[in-house]
């Protein structure tokens, strides 16, 4: 495995040549990027995950494919994270667990039509689009970890999964956007096994211009996956609600120097089948920057389970304060006060180096 | 039902019927809009105050986008950090790349500063090897970029072809006038500092010798160590001018003039909009040149 990811860093590293090199003729290779996540984390009780380590290096490349589709690709490598083992493989595991296991993992591999006017087709791996975070890859979201109740409803690394997609804009004067994506449920965390069924999700964001310097985002999504015999209370059966609303403040005269951005999602997930899961919760932030290249992030998140008629409450509260060196690099560092009602409070505290290289990049708004 | 939903899309696609025009900044907005006068809509998606290098790919831009029959663009990657962004938002394929529908006006100008001897990296900051992206400071590259923008609305819009064409003259005639004019009252290799190289064009029309920038790298704010290197050049040379674009935080400056009396510290608009005195083109340059007259 290790001689595999040391390869496709070398052949990577082919790729990201400077952007004199591409011009001359290499036009054709893909745009490529690697993202680089070095992490020190420090939990209030002894834990595993303590001191440093590499949170995640993500490959991305980008190119048209032919006259009618666009390529993506996202390799995420990372540690393995807790699933769902059998006692024989943890055994074998601990056998030959002497280093941490990183993993090779596809976040995205999907091609995406480019000449229909007006509708994008989109058909691979992509992350779903649900709500307004879950598509979000790990290096570019507003917090080192991702949100509490993403990862209880989707698991830890976000929901993948291969399907097809389509979206459109809607024919109106502000921003209004729908889109739906049809796809293989394989995510442990939010469906059981059940053959020749597929799992569908519709998203519809809108963005309003409040003033030239503020807007506001507004989106509803929905998930479903109901196998044919749904209607039995023992079978597999997964909804999923979410809401979201941003506000996105940027003054247009020295633009560069400050913003503030207020966001809250709503997430809620039924689940019955070989799990019965009921769970619901929401996280908000702000973030104000500071100056050119300081910003200082609050974070709320309220999350509730139950699980076999037993309830689990928790509340994070998380600050963070970031120095953003360039485009391209980034220091973070995040305190979070994690408070499981019925168990424990818990403390951590997060320093994060972020780098990318290669292409340039690109976030969505 | 159905009929009023034929009657709502027909009301929408009437929207679509105006010829518009999408530029990525005001400087290109105030040159179609001379060209083309009442004949069709113009609109810029950043404004002039705004720095047009870091843009966020706001979705509402997409909607313009979306009903645009022409986009010009700067191009040289200026606008490489959203205006991909925002063209597959509008999914528009004809607006990807240069196309009849996509003019990149960099194709058509003469360009300074292309890194020809070496090789670049991000080590160099934020820079453009192909070439300065901030031509549009250059009243000749203005008039230049008129002619190609005159041939591309006429072959889209060739119903208002005639008017297009008398206008251009119009505009060339007044332009080679202000620019005569500022040959005229500036008096060459007078020395400046600006804080980014976004008036390169000017000072090279011009003769005005650009000796230093305030950022250490593009894209890389002032360090202290910088600042002190670029006094010493001010005493040394004696150095009169520093013209900071307003986009920018001109605290640095002030704090340089408050070292050096003598110094002058202009914090000027460098786009069309870029105070609420800058309606055109004219009015921009005439704007920076006063500031070099005798």
């Amino acid at each position: 495995m290790r001689i595999i990811i040391f390869c496709l860093l070398i052949s990577t590293n082919l790729f990201a040549q400077n952007t004199m090199l591409r011009s001359r003729g290499n036009s054709f290779n893909p745009a490529t990027s690697i993202n680089a996540l070095m992490l020190m984390e420090n939990h209030e009780v002894d834990n595993d995950e303590d001191g440093f380590s590499m949170q995640e290096v993500e490959m991305q490349f980008t190119s048209d494919v032919d006259a009618y589709f666009r390529a993506q690709v996202a390799l995420g490598i990372h540690k393995e994270r807790d699933a769902h083992h059998d006692d024989e493989e943890e055994e074998e595991e601990e056998e030959h667990s002497e280093h941490e296991d990183y993993v090779l993992h596809v976040e995205e591999a999907y091609i995406e039509t480019i000449n229909i006017s007006g509708h994008t087709l989109r058909a691979g791996q992509f992350y779903v689009n649900f709500g307004k975070y879950n598509a979000v890859h790990t290096h570019a979201l507003p917090f080192i970890y991702r949100p509490m109740i993403q990862q209880a409803v989707f698991g830890g690394d976000g929901l993948t999964q291969t399907g097809f997609g389509y979206s459109a804009l809607i024919p109106t004067s502000w921003f209004s956007e729908f889109n739906v994506q049809i796809f293989e449920p394989n995510n442990e965390t939010l469906f059981g096994e059940s053959k020749h069924a597929m799992a569908t999700t519709a998203r519809w964001k809108n963005l309003w211009d409040l003033t030239d310097n503020l807007t506001l985002e507004w989106g509803v999504s929905g998930l479903n996956y109901s196998p044919k015999d749904s209607e039995d209370e023992n079978s597999n059966y997964t909804a999923v609600q979410g809401s979201d609303l941003t506000f996105k403040w940027r003054p247009a005269a020295k633009s560069i120097y400050h913003s503030f951005i207020w966001s809250t999602e709503f997430l809620k997930k039924y689940r019955r089948g070989e799990e019965r899961e009921q769970l619901d919760g929401w996280m908000s932030f702000a973030r104000y920057q500071l100056d050119r290249r300081w910003y200082v992030q609050a974070q709320y998140e309220s999350l509730d389970v139950e699980i076999s008629d037993e309830n689990v409450d928790t509340e994070a509260y998380s600050a963070l304060l970031a120095f953003v060196s360039s485009e391209f690099s980034a220091i973070r560092l995040q305190y979070d006060q994690i408070d499981r009602k019925s168990l424990d409070r818990e403390q951590r505290i997060a320093l994060q180096f972020n780098i990318s290289i290669g292409a340039h990049p690109a976030h969505a708004y | 039902m159905l009929t009023k939903i034929l009657i709502c899309l027909l009301f929408i696609s009437n929207a679509y019927a105006e010829f518009k025009v999408v530029t990525t900044t005001t400087n290109l907005a105030s040159l179609v809009k001379e060209i083309a006068g009442d004949e069709i809509e113009v609109l810029s998606i950043t404004k002039g105050v705004q720095d047009p290098h870091y843009l966020e790919a706001k979705p509402s831009y997409m909607v313009k986008l979306a009903k645009a029959d022409l986009l010009i663009s700067l191009g040289l990657g200026l606008e490489g950090g959203w205006l991909p962004l925002l063209v597959r938002g509008a999914r528009r394929p004809e607006l990807r790349n240069a196309s009849q529908r996509h003019m990149i006006a960099s194709q058509y100008v003469n360009l300074l500063e292309v890194f020809k001897d070496r090789e670049v990296t991000r080590a160099d900051g934020d820079i453009h090897p192909q070439g300065n992206p901030h031509f549009m400071l250059g009243p000749k590259n203005s008039i230049k970029l008129g002619e190609a923008v005159l041939q591309r609305l006429s072959q889209l819009k060739p119903e208002s072809a005639k008017v297009f064409s008398k206008n251009y003259v119009k505009f060339k005639d007044k332009m080679q006038a202000l620019v005569d004019t500022l040959h005229e009252k500036i008096k060459p290799h007078q020395k400046v500092i600006s804080y980014h190289r976004t008036l390169s064009y000017f000072y090279a029309e011009f003769q005005i010798d650009f000796v230093e920038v305030l950022e250490p790298k593009p894209g890389i704010p002032p360090t202290a160590k910088h600042i002190m290197q670029v006094i010493q050049k001010i005493k040394k040379e004696k150095i009169r001018h520093v013209l900071i674009e307003n986009y920018f935080d001109d605290s640095v400056a002030h704090k340089i003039e408050y070292e050096i009396p003598n110094l002058k510290v202009h914090t000027i608009p460098v786009a069309v909009g870029g105070n609420s005195k800058i309606n055109n083109l004219f009015e921009l340059y005439k704007a920076i040149g006063q500031l070099f007259y005798e």
